[in-house]
């Protein structure tokens, strides 16, 4: 027993026993010492497993009762809107898609893969027509590890290079910005580079906002009338063999932009295919000495000051020589005019005239107020700045009556003259539907320029010039269109040039209560047979304007009226002094 | 009586074990399934929002006016004396043996 216990204290001990023992007490003694070892392992891992057990149960309890739940699950549920785009969509007033984001796929390679580029760029060329196989092969042949192929494949090219199966091509996904009315709407929208970023157009000014997940942006734009503008303006422009034009339509009373045409044009598309002359846009980045649609203005300028009234004459007969100028009249009357003949004769001596008595400083006010000395407020960067004269002389007072020494946008012309007919509210033009951003509270202010009687009288005046006078081309029956012409000559190296012209046609309808505002302007026409060689607005712009506004008319929901009828022609009657006759709206 | 007890909570343990994994599975199965509706829905509408773009492109101006110029040759633009108020169409005669009427009969015929 006392060897026994003996034993007990050297169980993990590597040391002889101090006593020798017999072979039956050492193999007693060893069985001993193993079930000992064994005992006290049993025992630790025991406790090291309860300690596990005791862990996990604390955990369990954690997560079970003590946490908030929240751990993750093994099921995500993909949620409904996660089709994300890039950039969002564009539309027009009626929710028509003028620009869209697809996803698409671009072919890229890595050459080191590639075993045999020959046949690899051969195979690959009859697929993709547009990429020639010298391209490819150069491509394919470069030290790099990856180049692109070719961006923006279809999907039929997809599917066949990839049924080709040759290792080493490789497919990014990536998205391409689509505009599927082509270049209707150039000029509006502008276009995006290869990484989707805005180069032009609205796509640029509202790049920002259209990345950062902006579901749709609307325009005032109406696709249709678009459409219907762009035609006539082509028409015209290759009837009269124009280097270019625009053509604008305006809502009269709140500014909104409803057509913008400037041509040529670009496919945005294919931006990279155009040439500068097609992505400059006319309507709001060229700058035009616009001629005698000025003579609006300054009408209303000299009515609203008192200056002159409808009864007033100026004498006409003779050209104004000041300083080393000539004013002359294009129709020369020689003689007498009154306010609606000098209009509607369309007189650069009786405008002169009347601006002389206007003077410089209510002018300037004046061109200030109704925003043509500035620069556009609207929603696309390529807006031109207006060219005025540094001192206003009185040469210029008299020239800017009838539209010379002034240069502004078309798309300033049309804003001011809806603001002279709609009732005297200056308004400013906007591209976007001011229910989508809120930054429009400083547009439309309500800022008065002329008073209402005044704009009446204006509005009497075009409609008088559409029928007796120089606008007779561009009477839409029923629509009781109002206008004015403006051909005014192109400044060239020595002075103004007598055979290229602007030759414009503004107008508005209906004129009793105008809602919008169709502007076109050729740069340099060229007269025909049907125009007895003229290339003036009244020739050349004003029947595009009838045309437009039959067609447009029907669209926007203006029921034609009876031209003749009494209450019709009463409202437009101008009072004369004159031999007590009355120049009556309709002859 | 502790044999009954024992019996009751074994039962008791295994319907709610039974249950608890039973309601686990289910819900597997119908989150599996609603990712799989989810993802489906996404591809429907990007097929969606492909097929709108391209109907755009269908629709516009430009080839509608070519189709209809192809297809109903016989249309004419709208004029402007073809345009009116409903107000201004007068009402059907009840009289069949009007005159008009039977102008409309014979241009029909």
């Amino acid at each position: 027993m006392t060897k026994k216990i003996y034993y007990r204290g050297h169980i993990n001990s590597n040391e002889q026993p101090h006593i020798r023992a017999t072979g039956s007490e050492l193999r007693y003694g060893i069985f001993k010492q193993a079930i000992e070892i064994s005992k006290t392992r049993l025992l630790i891992t025991g406790v090291i497993m309860s300690l596990s057990f005791i862990i996990i149960a604390l955990r369990l309890i954690d997560i079970g009762a003590l946490q908030i739940p929240k751990e993750p699950r093994n099921f995500y549920a993909i949620s409904m809107d996660s089709e994300k785009k890039q950039r969002g969509d564009i539309i027009d007033r009626n929710g028509q898609l003028m620009a869209t984001s697809l996803k698409s796929v671009s072919l890229a390679a890595n050459p080191q893969k590639i075993n045999n580029p020959q046949e690899v760029a051969v195979k690959l060329a009859a697929t993709i027509p547009s990429v020639s196989v010298n391209k490819l092969l150069k491509s394919l042949t470069s030290k790099n590890k990856f180049v692109w192929l070719k961006r923006k494949l279809t999907p039929n090219q997809h599917w066949q290079i990839n049924k080709l199966g040759i290792p080493g091509l490789k497919f990014i996904n990536s998205e391409s910005r689509i505009y599927p009315q082509g270049a209707l709407m150039g000029h509006i929208l502008g276009y995006v580079d290869i990484d989707n970023r805005g180069l032009a157009g609205i796509e640029k000014t509202f790049d920002k906002l259209l990345r950062n997940n902006m579901e749709k942006l609307q325009l005032t734009i109406d696709m249709r009338m678009q459409y219907i503008m762009r035609e006539e303006l082509s028409n015209a422009i290759d009837e009269y063999r124009a280097i270019g034009g625009a053509g604008i339509i305006l809502d009269a009373n709140n500014g909104e932009v409803i057509s913008m045409v400037s041509l040529p044009d670009f496919d945005p598309n294919h931006p990279s295919n155009s040439n500068p002359q097609a992505t400059f846009n006319r309507a709001t980045l060229g700058v035009y000495e616009l001629g005698s649609t000025f003579k609006i203005f300054n009408t209303a300028l000299a009515l609203e000051a008192g200056i002159s009234n409808m009864k007033s004459g100026y004498d006409a007969r003779k050209p104004i020589k000041i300083a080393r100028f000539l004013i002359r009249d294009f129709h020369a009357k020689k003689r007498i005019l009154s306010v609606p003949e000098i209009f509607i004769y369309s007189s650069n001596i009786g405008s002169a005239l009347m601006a002389k008595e206007i003077g410089t400083a209510a002018q300037k006010t004046f061109m200030k107020n109704i925003g043509f000395l500035d620069k556009l407020d609207i929603e696309l960067p390529e807006i031109g700045s207006p060219q005025y004269p540094k001192i206003w002389r009185p040469i210029n007072t008299m020239t800017i009556a009838y539209g010379h020494g002034l240069a502004i946008s078309p798309m300033h012309l049309a804003a001011g003259v809806a603001s002279m007919v709609n009732g005297g509210i200056v308004i400013h033009p906007t591209l976007i539907k001011s229910n989508i951003l809120n930054d429009n509270s400083h547009k439309n202010n309500n800022q008065r320029i002329i008073s209402a009687a005044t704009s009446k009288s204006i509005r009497k005046l075009m409609r008088l010039n559409n029928i007796a006078g120089s606008g007779k081309r561009s009477d839409a029956k029923g629509y009781l269109v109002g206008g004015k012409t403006g051909s005014a000559e192109k400044p060239g190296v020595n002075g103004y040039n007598k055979k290229l012209l602007i030759s414009s046609y503004v107008a508005a309808f209906p004129m009793n209560d105008p809602k919008y505002v169709v502007y076109i302007i050729l740069d340099e026409p060229h007269g025909n047979e049907k125009t007895y060689n003229s290339a003036t607005g009244g020739w050349v712009a004003a029947p595009s304007v009838k045309n437009i506004i039959n067609r447009i008319a029907p669209l926007a929901g203006i029921i034609p009226v009876d031209n003749d009828a009494t209450e019709i022609i009463h409202d437009f009657i101008i009072e004369q002094p004159s031999n007590n006759i009355k120049i009556l709206a309709s002859y | 009586m502790k044999f009954f007890t024992i019996t009751f909570w074994i039962c008791a343990i295994t319907i709610t074990g039974y249950i608890l994994f039973y309601i686990t599975f289910q819900v597997e199965a119908l989150e599996a399934q609603l990712t799989k509706l989810n993802h489906q829905i996404i591809i429907e509408q990007e097929t969606i929002h492909v097929l709108k773009a391209e109907w755009s492109y269908l629709k516009r101006p430009e080839r509608l006016k070519k189709l209809s110029m192809q297809i109903l040759p016989q249309l004419q633009e709208i004029l402007t004396e073809q345009i009116g108020h409903i107000s201004d169409i007068p009402l059907r005669s009840l009289d069949n043996n009007m005159p008009n009427n039977n102008l409309t009969m014979v241009t029909l015929q």
